[in-house]
């Protein structure tokens, strides 16, 4: 498609084939858990039966907020967030802004978790603190926490994840460069012929259909890692003197005239009310600036409406609880700038639609993950028969590429078992590290990769069927109850889940089947 | 210059240069690009820019045949958008801070 | 359910172009009975069209469900075609 000279295009291979193998493996366990994390939320309802459905803004915060408000120092009411935590409980965050020793902004103040029942708790300390997992939202925190930073201490997990998305960008933009056919070798598979024309074209027939996303989720992802980590500090330097809140409150403040004088809060309910009447939807956040004064505003943030992919944000006085206007979701007026920084959202995560979006993005993360595998078999058996054994690494591949897989589900097994005991924040993250030392040392100890390929299948499939009645026997929702609810996403997962592990096991089967001469490379599917 | 010294050039190019010239231009274009409707375009756009721009100098410095012109490039890149920060700290005010 | 239809659309006419591609037969030693350049161009156009029609309508959740969508459904449909030439294969070699 793109011709390039022969040099070129040899070094756009190296460069392809390299990043690829230096960091594929990492990037594969980004990509899996992201594709895991788009229905992250759905997750958490699903493994924590949650049966609640309207939303913490349909029902009364007002009073509980005015009244945690007045047992706050005054000191933690410059900004205040308020946002659903659990089973549609209400997580309500006071706390001022400060810089960090390393130049940071963070925020810091008492977080409030309020439960439907009314049951409160309460936690001090820095946002990074006190936003930790629920024993509730264990699984789905972890998942998040994976893809996200691969539970490396910031800033260098945010810096790991984002060299991960710049190699993944690198790959799609030299893949498009080396394939001088692109548009001709799009429907053809040739599993029958050699090993390496059958897994290179498994990887570029995938990573054709699904290159222009593969750009966007790189991309996307990418800023989002760099964002605090590196961006903001040398945009603020260069723009602010190295004054971030400044920054913070240029792109994402509301300008006017401080008032000081003390004032109590708008009616909140009324707010909230209004909100869901002209956006369409109830908020996802809610954040108070300067609670308790005469020039507090409250800014509410919705979903995109129908059609859309963009957030609504709506802004009200805070002391009378009247509508302002609405307001872009960056800076104080619709610009080039604030639109293309607002689209970086909807565009990574996918969940400007619902399910149907959240649907087409989550097939997308796994057409990347069967790219990046599939890359990874490649470059393995180009070189296979060479002077030295790769076979570490084609076992590495089989560790990562299906042992993820199998890890998550025995850490959504632990979670449902935990859960009821109280234990799941404990049990999840340990449940995948034993998880994954266990096939670290099967695949030490087995005979082929072949054999680790088809045990960890077989193990994933086994466990996600038996994830059904694990969820059931540990007190999970029936599916009535779940329907009547109105919760079809429980049981929607768990139809889901038997899917896939009969999928797998299906799989197994059929490769048991198929006859295989003896000496033919296995190539991975 | 031998063809050693050739690649390591072009390997320096490509990898830390193309970080330290993304992170001085993303700096240096918060001093020329228009701050739009909202007064923010031109802290927001490099930020969002910021990995489109690393990759183009990455692949800029990877596929131009002429090594002596990818540093001429990314040198002068470097010069303009490190003098524009420096400006900005010794001698005129922010566009942005203006606005303070 | 625009993107859902616009999909269903795309896919229809990216089936038809798979079953026709000349690389795709000749690599599965299949009847020649490619699909001339011409209709393989006008082919692939049209299948662009519910895209461009969503942009068009300011839809922008409905052009970029149809185009993840598409992408899906382009290598499902490959994926599925090679399964069946696998089938028709197996067949024609029983026969022989």
């Amino acid at each position: 498609m793109i011709h390039l000279s022969k040099n070129e295009t040899k070094l756009m291979v190296a460069v392809h084939g390299w990043s690829g193998i230096g960091l594929g493996l990492l990037l594969y366990a980004v990509i899996f858990t992201g594709m895991v994390a788009v229905f992250a939320s759905e997750i958490g309802v699903w493994s924590a039966g949650h049966l609640g459905t309207r939303s913490a803004f349909e029902q009364p915060i007002d009073r509980i907020v005015r009244d945690l408000g007045a047992r706050t120092p005054k000191i933690y009411r410059e900004g205040t967030d308020l946002f659903e935590v659990g089973d549609h409980g209400l997580g309500v965050f006071f706390h001022h802004h400060e810089t960090a020793a390393n130049g940071e902004l963070i925020s810091r103040g008492i977080f409030y978790s309020v439960e439907r029942d009314g049951r409160i708790q309460a936690r001090a300390g820095t946002n990074e603190e006190v936003f930790g997992p629920r024993n509730d939202d264990a699984l789905s925190h972890f998942l998040v926490d994976t893809h996200v930073r691969l539970h490396i201490p910031n800033p260098w997990g945010l810096l790991v994840t984002g060299i991960l998305g710049l190699a993944m960008l690198v790959a799609a933009i030299s893949g498009l460069l080396i394939h001088r056919h692109l548009l001709k070798d799009i429907f053809t598979l040739r599993t029958k012929s050699s090993a390496v024309l059958a897994e290179r074209d498994r990887h570029s027939v995938a990573g054709t259909w699904s290159l222009p996303f593969a750009f966007v989720l790189a991309f996307t992802g990418s800023f989002f890692s760099f964002y605090g980590t590196i961006g903001v500090p040398i945009v603020a330097m260069a723009a602010f003197g190295g004054d971030v809140q400044a920054f913070s409150e240029k792109v994402f403040g509301n300008p006017g005239a401080p008032d000081p004088r003390p004032a109590a809060i708008g009616n909140l309910d009324r707010i909230a009310s209004d909100a869901v009447r002209r956006a369409g939807s109830p908020p996802t956040y809610v954040a108070i600036e300067h609670f308790g004064r005469a020039d507090a505003e409250v800014t509410t943030y919705h979903n995109a409406r129908t059609g859309g992919i963009e957030p609504m944000t709506l802004l009200y006085r805070g002391a009378d609880a009247s509508f302002e206007r609405a307001k872009p979701q960056v800076g104080t007026r619709p610009s080039a700038g604030g639109s293309l920084a607002a689209m970086m959202s909807p565009l990574h995560f996918g969940n400007f639609a619902g399910v149907l979006s959240k649907s087409v993005w989550f097939s997308l993360g796994f057409a990347m993950c069967y790219v990046t595998l599939t890359g990874l078999r490649l470059w393995l058996v180009r070189r296979r028969g060479g002077a030295r054994s790769l076979d570490w690494l084609d076992r590495s591949v089989s560790v990562v590429g299906f042992g993820l897989p199998f890890a998550l589900v025995v850490s959504a097994a632990a979670f449902l078992v935990s859960m009821p005991l109280g234990r799941a924040i404990w049990w999840t993250p340990v449940a995948f590290t034993g998880a994954a030392a266990t096939v670290l040392i099967g695949a030490v100890i087995a005979p082929s990769r072949i054999i680790i390929d088809r045990a960890l299948l077989l193990g994933t499939g086994v466990l996600m069927m038996g994830l059904v009645p694990l969820r059931l026997a540990t007190g999970g929702p029936g599916w009535a109850a779940a329907i009547e609810a109105g919760q079809p996403i429980i049981v929607a997962l768990d139809f889901a889940f038997v899917c896939a592990g009969t999928a797998c096991i299906w799989r197994i089967i059929g490769q048991a089947w198929a006859v295989r001469p003896v000496g033919t490379l296995q190539a991975a599917e | 210059m031998g063809a050693r010294a050739r690649t390591w050039g072009r390997v320096m190019l490509a990898g830390p240069g193309a970080i330290i010239v993304a992170v001085v231009t993303m700096a240096g274009m918060t001093r020329w690009i228009p701050g739009g409707t909202a007064g923010i375009d031109n802290v927001v756009l490099p930020l969002v820019l910021a990995p489109l721009i690393w990759a183009a100098l990455f692949f800029y410095a990877c596929l131009d045949p002429k090594l002596s012109r990818v540093a001429i490039v990314t040198g002068a890149l470097l010069l303009v958008h490190g003098a524009l920060v420096a400006v900005g700290f010794t001698g005129g005010t922010a566009k942005t801070e203006t606005a303070r | 359910m625009l993107g859902l239809a616009t999909i269903a659309v795309s896919a229809l006419l990216l089936a038809i172009l798979c079953r026709g591609d000349p690389k795709r037969r000749r690599s599965a030693r299949l009847v020649d009975q490619n699909t001339s350049r011409t209709a393989r161009w006008t082919l692939g156009l049209t299948a662009c069209l519910p895209g461009v029609a969503c942009l068009l309508l300011h839809e922008t959740a409905a052009f970029l469900i149809w185009m993840g969508g598409t992408g899906i459904a382009g290598w499902l449909i490959v994926m599925a075609s090679h399964g069946l030439d696998r089938h028709a294969n197996a067949r024609r070699l029983r026969k022989q």
